[in-house]
């Protein structure tokens, strides 16, 4: 009985708890998930991404309009001299948050740790680079082992770490790989061989080396990383930009600090956006979530296509799928504008293409646009010429319908040009609570397909389980997936679709081959000349979307919430307002 | 048996237990849908560089070697790198598990207690108005939906009326402020309990209340309990002194296996509150194969419910004079 009487003293002092106090200019931001490390070298996840992005800075770094470099920590554009195959350049004057100087000898160090550890992530954009020199403590010079187009987009925006700061753990990490080296080659390997197997420990020393507070060259430096809870992080003083023009942008910081405060469930977070709690969240809204949002006077929405988009995946190592004909019929069939707006809600735009609109430099400005502008009776006949064209037949034949997805007479029992029947076919999705449009989107594709006489199933499974699926085992038909946040430099069609990586782990999950493709794809990457690139990367775009191992289908949009009483000045660049240009001009809103 | 003889032999059948849980969960793992490297390696990276992340995860040897492996590094008491966090497994539990046991086990306590009091009143007072109502609140607690339970206070007492904090453990605001002492930092810690503790709170101790209610009226109709009676003893003794403790045996098997689990927490509950706990980190782990840090998580709880299992068997002997080994 005694602690029954507690009850209301504990909960009275429980209540009594609550006063917080505020605290100042600190733009607090919302974390769905906490980084997964802050080590530079082994952050994979795009929480320590967004974290990071306040501290390591880059070479050069997009403008806000997202379609030019601008010279970040260099202080003039790249000079590439195609005779020695070099790139040079100068860097600005500045000093890392301790108060040593940031010099080219940071460049080189970067690059060399890269290199010769093959750091996973990075060394992607570097393998190319034979020498990185420094010819004065403010002069750089890269030499290429040939020309690579991606040295611009990739290379060149690559983070740079402190050399002090990194030095000591690199010498351990090169001790380390030399003793594994002598015993992998006493064992028998060749030393190619024996190199990469050798890499394993000091690579796990290097990516799994705890970092708490990295260290900043750029707007802002890490102070506290309370686990689970929250990170802040103060305006750097240091900061190379302060209170500079960059590129015709005046650069702050102009608060004080950032604390991103983590999350664990999206109702909470917008309710806490609501409250006030937090003045932006990092993170894309459902659409659901708009309605009361914007009821709101005090948040402000904005909203941008995703620089990534989701496509329709054929197995080509299959029948029918290794059929063209097969492909563009259901090309035909899939009514994009239908989906964008029944399923997205008008949130996105339909994609007839493999480069997002997001890249206008490199999107294809007249794709084919396979059903477009047609009626619905008109998608199914041309689906059906296609098909009848490459000798397909049915056992009862579809005949289209008035209103749009429905038929007059539903088909069945296609059949292969030889006469063989179409097997069950297989339409692997992410579930609908890890992604919703993608699951109703493979659903209404199987009814589609299904009325049409093809046998599809929908396999709505987990997301890491659709990923073993395709990428791993090669165990489906067709998938309904996507790519997130892709880069600006469109080299990642040659990882998606060359023949070189239909292997086992490599990204041609679909298995396409096409030699004029493999050969363009690999002349567009060694291609400097911007002008020339885009050419040959209009041209790969072509080709995909006449042969369509994928069937681009939309673009999401991405919906961001702030506090529209508590700041201003929040840049919007393709993909987002998350970028680091709002973090340099975001201000206290004057009240 | 004596208790020595009793304990060398539960301490074997628990080892074997272990061993058993061990390859169970090794298997498991590997049997999931899941490939781990899917979530860890990039859209762009070269296959070279797959085959470098998968030597330094161990994932390129074949799955016999794996195991033997697995077994050593256990018998070492070392239990790898996390796949996600690059960090060793010990400090991600190290820094998990205290947070889950503050809040799990202080309500796991709480509502014990609450339920076994309530319980014991209720029983006393069989057949009243409190008894009818406190009983048809305690089932209507009990089957609450948990997650519809937590937003619904969070809307209410963290939104609307502002009296607790939404989700989290602590306050940036006052934690960063050098101004807070060691007692407004433990306030703040205990503000942000409130919410998480009621929602386990209500949805928990109808289950110890009725439980204990039903085995106090048991214990109300023995013998020695009317021999009390006849001794004239106040009706407060008899109630709190000869018939509770008696009638609290079955619940205390039920509240020490609570306890043994309360450590792995509850995956719903620190979600909801963003409590960055053991649970939540245990759901992430086998999302995304993270095998190394699920697989301790998984071992850890399971050796703390077994050795948790012997404990109760123990205390039962203490507490019950006729039970004997």
């Amino acid at each position: 009985m005694n602690f029954l009487k507690m009850g209301p003293v504990v909960l009275a002092l429980f209540m009594a708890m609550g006063s917080v106090p505020s605290y100042g200019a600190m733009v607090k931001v919302g974390l769905m998930e906490e980084p997964k490390t802050l080590n530079v070298l082994g952050a994979k996840d795009i929480w320590a991404s967004k974290v990071l992005l306040l501290s390591y800075q880059r070479l050069y770094y997009k403008d806000p309009s997202g379609r030019k470099l601008v010279p970040w920590l260099a202080s003039d554009e790249p000079v590439w001299d195609p005779e020695t195959k070099t790139i040079t350049f100068h860097l600005r004057e500045g000093a890392w948050d301790d108060g040593t100087p940031f010099t080219s000898e940071d460049v080189v160090f970067t690059a060399e740790l890269i290199t010769k550890f093959r750091i996973p992530d990075y060394w992607n954009n570097w393998n190319f680079v034979q020498k990185v020199e420094a010819l004065d403590p403010r002069t750089v010079r890269l030499h290429l082992t040939k020309p690579m187009a991606t040295v611009w987009e990739r290379t060149l925006t690559s983070v740079i770490i402190q050399k002090s700061r990194w030095k000591e753990i690199a010498q351990r990490a090169e001790r380390l790989l030399e003793d594994n080296l002598r015993s992998q080659e006493a064992a028998g390997k060749s030393r190619s061989q024996a190199y990469v197997a050798a890499l394993a420990k000091p690579l796990e020393l290097l990516t799994s080396y705890p970092v708490t507070k990295p260290e900043s060259m750029g707007p802002f430096v890490m102070q506290q990383w309370q686990r689970g809870a929250y990170i802040h992080m103060r305006r750097n003083d240091n900061f190379f930009a302060l209170n500079k023009e960059i590129d015709g942008h005046k650069v702050g910081p102009h608060v004080e600090g950032v604390i991103f405060k983590i999350y664990a469930n999206t109702d909470t977070a917008i309710l806490a956006l609501k409250k006030g709690d937090i003045d932006y969240l990092w993170w894309g809204i459902e659409s659901g979530y708009l309605e009361d949002l914007r009821a709101n006077p005090n948040i402000r929405i904005y909203s941008s296509l995703k620089s990534g988009y989701r496509y329709l995946g054929f197995n080509l190592r299959k029948a029918p799928m290794n059929d063209a004909a097969f492909r563009r019929a259901v090309a035909h069939l899939v009514d994009k504008d239908f989906i964008v707006q029944r399923i997205l809600h008008t949130q996105g735009c339909r994609l007839d293409t493999v480069v997002p609109p997001t890249n206008p430099q490199y999107c294809l400005h007249n794709p084919p646009l396979y059903g477009n502008s047609m009626s619905w009776m008109e998608r199914v006949e041309a689906a059906k010429k296609e098909l009848k064209e490459a000798g397909y037949t049915w056992e009862v034949e579809p005949v289209a319908g008035e209103i749009a997805g429905q038929f007059k007479k539903k088909g069945g029992g296609l059949k292969l040009p030889g006469g063989l029947p179409v097997p069950p076919l297989n339409l692997l999705t992410p579930p609908a609570d890890y992604d919703a449009q993608r699951a109703q989107t493979g659903n209404l594709i199987q009814q589609w397909l299904r009325d049409f006489g093809v046998p599809v199933n929908w396999r709505p499974m987990a997301f890491s389980a659709l990923v073993k699926k395709v990428e791993a085992e090669r165990d489906f038909d067709m998938f309904v997936s996507g790519w997130g946040a892709l880069g600006h430099d469109p080299d990642y069609l040659r990882s998606f679709f060359h023949s070189r990586a239909d292997v086992p782990e490599g990204k041609n999950a679909c298995g396409y081959r096409n030699p004029e493709f493999d050969r363009i794809a690999d002349l567009q990457v060694e291609t400097m000349d911007q002008r020339e690139r885009e050419a040959l990367v209009f041209k790969l775009q072509e080709i995909l979307m006449k042969d369509l191992p994928y069937i681009p289908l939309y673009v999401p949009m991405n919906l961001e919430a702030v506090r529209a009483d508590r700041f201003e000045g929040w840049v919007e660049m393709p993909g987002g307002i998350g970028n680091l240009w709002s973090f340099l001009q975001i201000r206290p809103k004057k009240r | 048996m004596n208790l020595r003889k009793f304990l060398l032999v539960r301490s074997g059948q628990i080892v074997v237990t272990f061993w058993i849980i061990l390859t169970l969960l090794f298997v498991l793992f590997r049997l999931a849908p899941s490939d781990p490297l899917s979530v860890v390696a990039d859209s762009l990276m070269s296959e070279e560089e797959i085959q470098i992340l998968k030597a330094q995860f161990g994932l390129d040897e074949p799955l016999h070697r794996q195991y033997l492996l697995y077994l050593w590094n256990f018998i070492r008491g070392e239990f790898g790198i996390s796949f996600h966090y690059r960090q060793p497994v010990v400090e991600i539990l190290g820094d998990r598990l205290p947070k889950t046991a503050l809040l799990f086990t202080t309500a796991t306590i709480l509502y014990a207690l609450a339920g076994i009091s309530l319980g014991k009143i209720l029983a006393w007072y069989r057949g009243s108005l409190l008894d009818s109502g406190m009983s048809f609140l305690g089932l209507l607690t009990h089957t609450f939906f948990l997650p519809w339970l937590a937003l619904l206070l969070v809307w209410v007492f963290g939104y609307k009326l502002g009296w607790f904090p939404l989700s989290g453990m602590i306050s940036p605001e006052i934690w960063l402020d050098p101004e807070s002492g060691f007692l407004a930092k433990f306030l703040d810690v205990l503000h942000h309990m409130a919410l998480p503790m009621g929602v386990l709170f209500l949805t928990h101790f109808g289950g110890y209340m009725l439980v204990m209610r039903t085995t106090m009226l048991e214990t109300l109709r023995e013998d020695y309990i009317l021999t009390a009676r006849a001794k004239g003893l106040p009706e407060k003794v008899i109630r709190n002194r000869h018939a509770a403790p008696n009638a609290s045996l079955p619940v205390v098997t039920s509240l020490g296996l609570s306890l043994a689990f309360s450590i792995n927490g509850g995956a719903l509950t620190e979600t909801i509150f963003s409590w960055p706990g053991l649970g939540r980190e245990l759901v992430a782990s086998v999302a995304h194969g993270d095998y190394p840090l699920a697989q301790a998580a998984f071992l850890f709880i399971a050796a703390f419910v077994l050795v948790a299992n012997l404990v109760v068997d123990v205390i039962y002997a203490y507490l019950d004079p006729r039970i004997r080994y």
